[in-house]
């Protein structure tokens, strides 16, 4: 297998993907200019080239876009990309501590770790986990969803019932627009511009963006975010002591990735979760600043890009938007991917896989030479900075559909979002109740109108084994949650692990 | 965020009877939603589920804060409430005047305003930021991304 993805690189095929992970650097950033739009827009660019350049562009726009989403969530606190929310949540105290460069080393490092584990993933596992991937039912794909909206616990340190109101509110949000079975407008109020529904990411730079700017803005003191950089070098002894966790989030990020309709953003908050759960002792406390947050979210939203090729290559079914483009990319270069495209067009799994590999470089290099640079605006004064990200937000929210009713969109959001976080309601699960909403919909009605041809609704629906094992793990997320069951779990290790010091 | 008291009225109670209000409206536009007579494809299945879960929470986040006895809730003290309502407005204005104006007309003078809003009192730096970042974004989308900008 080596010596076909070696095959594959030559001088040009790295200097295509490289000129692609600098888009992907900018376009990553940039809150609104999203890597779906770039490999959108290069699909028609580069349709008349050979097939190889134009999977080199594509996959180096991907791979670093993906990464380069953290650098805006770290910095100012506006994700990149949705799957970035989960990085902002550590990230961003990280910046403000003085941390910054230390933060963006650790997601060069791990988003790099993750892209790679995805990519020797998909080289392994392309089959078997197509084949899971393929058994799971409407319902199955219901309690996914469900399951990543019990993630809300971690997202919401302070008041847990706030998350999950704020998740609910996500939820219902999602479902403004054409109902996806039927085509009947809902919540639209007779409005034209609704019938499309609220746009995911005009929302994310509302929530996330324009309150951060509101909030900043009435605040008396607008010195800059912080006083300084940090020039705390970070040893690679200590740059590598968290590639536990980072595999752990990984594995999360692939399995996600390969399940068609979910992607990133889902990923990165299930692996957060999970660190908060099985990392004890952070140096320091998740949502403060903790290195951990940054691992498992880059990790597990890298990963991703493996784990989504899976069923792309394997089956045709696009696993996010990105490889749905991507798809789109290869039907227009005359190509079947599919079962078919390992017996009649190997080396392009191939080619993917080695424009992978040379993505992931890239991320180390554009992290360690460029994003530091990028750094640098944390150091200008707020009264000029937020002006800025003002207009950036704006142009962003207008860049996704060339429509002033999301900059609108994007400018209530931010409102909403400015009073929920003075209030103590977070923004994440609200923005992850929007991302799950409508698949949450569509699967759980399709699940339902499958299991009323069965004898009992209930029995029918959640009978199957993938099912149990999903709903076992969502009553554990819930559940871990609640006072009770934390100081009951907290008294029993520490009664074990008194027990183990007495022996 | 850290949470902050404020005063003595607790807040906690009016923002779940807020939501039940909004979860009460759901609940009833959603049971309208049943066009076709049976329940498992209709639209507003889903939207009666999440009605009925908001109000679940929003009644125990009223019931949290009965219980509750320190009173807390996030708070808008210290807040520079001018200039958030004058930067909303002058969003307002931005997103109403866009499709008149066209971009470039339109964020020269907002990115001034704000500017001015948030105490930057030097005229050139102002000039120069509010030129100069609209040129460039207008170069880097309109030119360089092919978006389209009114």
């Amino acid at each position: 297998m080596i010596e076909q993805i070696l095959a594959a690189i030559d001088l040009r095929f790295i200097f295509l993907v490289f000129v692609g992970a600098f888009a992907g650097l900018v376009v990553g950033a940039m809150p609104g200019l999203s890597v779906t739009m770039a490999t959108a827009i290069l699909v028609s660019v580069t349709f008349t080239w050979a097939v190889n350049d134009a999977m080199a562009l594509m996959m180096g726009v991907y791979v670093v876009g993906v990464f380069s989403g953290a650098i805006s969530a770290i910095l100012i606190n506006i994700p990149g990309a949705p799957g970035s929310v989960a990085t902002t949540l550590d990230g961003f105290p990280m910046t403000m501590k003085g941390q910054a460069k230390k933060a963006l080393r650790v997601a060069t490092f791990y988003s790099f770790f993750g892209t790679m584990f995805g990519l020797i993933m998909l080289a392994l596992l392309a089959k078997p986990v197509t084949k899971i991937a393929l058994q799971f039912s409407p319902m199955d794909y219901f309690l996914l969803a469900l399951f990543g909206l019990t993630t809300v616990g971690s997202l919401t340190s302070k008041n847990f019932l706030k998350g999950l109101i704020s998740a609910a509110l996500g939820v219902i949000i999602s479902l403004i627009g054409i109902d996806p079975i039927m085509g009947t407008p809902r919540f639209t109020f007779g409005s034209m511009r609704l019938q499309a529904g609220i746009s995911l990411i005009a929302a994310l730079i509302g929530l996330f963006g324009f309150s951060e700017i509101l909030i900043q803005i009435g605040q008396r003191s607008l010195e800059p975010i912080a006083g300084k950089l940090g020039k705390e070098k970070v040893s690679f002894r200590e740059l590598t002591r968290h590639i536990p966790l980072s595999i752990q989030a990984s594995l999360i990020g692939t399995f996600i990735g390969a399940l068609p309709g979910t992607g990133g953003p889902v990923a990165a908050l299930i692996a957060y979760d999970q660190a908060k759960k099985t990392v004890r002792k952070p140096e320091v406390p998740f949502g403060e600043g903790a290195i951990e947050g940054i691992v498992a979210s880059e990790s597990a939203n890298n990963a991703c890009i493996g784990g989504a090729l899976i069923p792309m290559l394997t089956l045709a079914v696009p696993g996010d938007a990105v490889t749905a483009v991507l798809l789109s990319a290869m039907y227009v270069h005359g190509l079947r991917p599919g079962p078919l495209l390992f017996t009649q067009t190997p080396d392009l799994f191939y080619v993917i896989l080695a424009a992978g590999i040379i993505g992931s470089l890239s991320i180390i290099a554009l992290g360690i030479g460029v994003a530091p640079l990028m750094a640098r605006m944390v150091l200008i004064p707020k009264k000029i900075l937020l002006p800025v990200v003002a207009i950036l937000c704006i142009i962003g929210a207008y860049a996704i559909n060339s429509s002033v009713f999301d900059v609108l969109i994007m400018a209530i959001f931010g409102l909403i979002g400015f009073v929920m976080r003075r209030k103590g309601y977070s923004v994440a699960p609200m923005v992850l109740g929007i991302v799950l909403g409508s698949l949450m919909d569509a699967n759980f009605r399709r699940a339902v109108s499958l299991a009323s041809a069965g004898d009992n609704l209930i029995i029918s629906m959640i009978s199957r084994p993938i099912s149990l094992i999903l709903i076992a793990f969502i009553l554990i997320s819930l559940f871990s949650n609640f006072k009770f069951v934390k100081t009951g779990l907290r008294k029993l290790f520490s009664r074990r692990s008194d027990k183990g010091q007495e022996e | 965020m850290k949470e902050k008291t404020s005063g003595s009225l607790n807040f906690q109670i009016l923002e779940g009877a807020f939501f039940a209000v909004i979860a009460v409206f759901i609940i009833v536009v959603s049971a309208g939603m049943n066009p076709y007579g049976s329940w498992s494809l209709a639209p507003g299945l889903f939207p009666l589920i999440m009605g009925v879960i908001l109000l679940v929470l929003a009644i125990s986040l009223i019931f949290q804060a009965v219980r509750s006895k320190s009173f807390k809730s996030g708070g808008f003290d210290k807040v520079d409430w001018l200039r958030i309502t004058i930067s909303m407005a002058l969003t307002f204005i931005y997103v109403w005047l866009l499709p008149m104006i066209g971009f470039i007309a339109i964020s020269i003078p907002y990115l001034a305003l704000m500017l001015l809003l948030l105490g930057e009192k030097r005229w050139w730096l102002l000039g120069i930021i509010s030129v100069g970042t609209t040129l460039s974004l207008y170069y880097a989308f309109g030119v360089l991304l092919s978006v389209y900008l009114p």
